[in-house]
């Protein structure tokens, strides 16, 4: 614990990601971020979290939105119990009607899916670094293009690593180095990720600066990378 | 009077009236449990599941294994305290929980068919299936 870490507060480090502070505050800070890790960590940290919220919030929660419209259509009681009751009926009727064409509903989802003009969209993440089971991941990524390619079906084919999982893509470090130049030559869909915190994370504690195998693909985080991916449909599976 | 509105809205709500809860409602109990680490893995979902269904008994539950996932649901598998896992899985199999298993993990590991308990069902590719379950508005679930 160093005293820098001490002078300032949650509250003043919060105002400063969220750039809330006066420029006077802003290079208060500017000048410890340089020779302060736990504290340029604790911001990174911060930051990470502050995106991620605003990715889950950038589609505004639908019901709230409904419920503000209706509680400011109305005003007086007796308007609120006729809109009411009527909201019961319409609703009632909407309800019926809704329900009816589910199964025609489902089978165009069906079709959409199966549309091989419509690439399908799967994100693999890998986070663990263990050689046996970095073996099988990519089995199961190259079973799926396979799998896919025999449909005529168009893939698009993420594999996200972070923490030890990065350890995947690391040029002399990764025992499939071969194998994934050969898996990017053979699937033109598939892309091999890498996640820009987690090679930081590894230049700052181990001194170890990340050489990445050809054709392999940064992103800023690895987190965010795979919560914009879902936003999009992507499909998620932690491998 | 804010009540009411409150009140007639959730009145409206299992009507499927306001479609953002009606696609909700849909997909909302539709779960996958992933398995793919091995026994250890399978434990937890085993125990998950079975806290899921006290909570919320009318989950549409689906347990999709592949890789070292599968090992659980082979005849005479057991758990790090010796106990069968065919028991608890059949229980939850009574429940309407589905375990499935990834046919290329058979192949690839020279795993006889045979051996998968009767309370799971073969299917191509876990991943695959995963994936198609996902499309389907199943919510995804990693133990």
């Amino acid at each position: 614990m160093s005293n820098e870490e001490q002078k300032f507060s949650d509250e003043f480090i919060n105002a400063f990601v969220d750039d809330q502070l006066t420029p006077e505050e802003k290079a208060q800070v500017y000048a410890h971020l340089s020779g302060n890790e736990a504290l340029n960590r604790q911001i990174c940290e911060l930051r990470k979290v502050r995106d991620m919220v605003q990715l889950a919030y950038k589609e505004p929660p639908l019901p709230e939105r409904g419920m503000a419209s209706f509680a400011a259509a109305g005003r007086k009681y007796a308007v609120g119990l006729v809109a009411g009751l009527a909201l019961v009926i319409v609703g009632g009727m909407g309800g019926w009607f809704l329900h009816q064409p589910r199964a025609p509903q489902d089978a165009a989802v069906a079709q959409v899916m199966s549309n091989p003009e419509e690439p399908a969209k799967v994100l693999f993440h890998v986070s663990d670094g263990n050689t046996e089971h970095l073996k099988s991941v990519l089995d199961d990524v190259e079973d799926l293009m396979k799998y896919y390619r025999r449909l005529h079906q168009k893939a698009r084919v993420e594999v996200i690593t972070n923490g030890e999982g990065l350890s995947l893509l690391l040029a002399g470090i990764s025992p499939f180095a071969e194998r994934i130049q050969k898996m990017q030559k053979e699937y033109h869909g598939l892309t091999f990720v890498a996640c820009q915190n987690t090679i930081d994370r590894y230049q700052e504690e181990l001194g170890l600066t990340a050489k990445l195998l050809p054709g392999v693909v940064t992103i800023d985080s690895g987190v965010a990378q795979i919560m914009r991916r879902q936003h999009e449909g992507w499909v998620y599976l932690q491998v | 009077m804010r009540k009411l509105f409150l009140l007639s809205l959730i009145a409206l709500l299992p009507l499927g009236l306001i479609p953002v809860n009606a696609s909700y409602a849909a997909g909302a109990n539709k779960v996958i449990y992933h398995v793919n680490l091995g026994n250890e893995q399978a434990t937890d979902a085993l125990r998950n599941i079975q806290n899921h269904l006290a909570v919320d008994p009318t989950a549409k539950i689906v347990v999709v294994t592949h890789s070292a996932g599968v090992d659980f649901l082979l005849e005479g598998a057991e758990d790090k305290n010796g106990n069968l896992y065919s028991g608890p899985v059949a229980a939850l199999a009574a429940k309407g929980v589905e375990f499935r298993v990834c046919k290329i993990t058979l192949e690839r590991r020279k795993i006889d068919p045979k051996k998968v308990i009767p309370e799971a069902k073969l299917v191509p590719s876990g991943v695959v299936e995963v994936t198609k379950l996902q499309q389907e508005g199943y919510a995804y679930l990693k133990p």
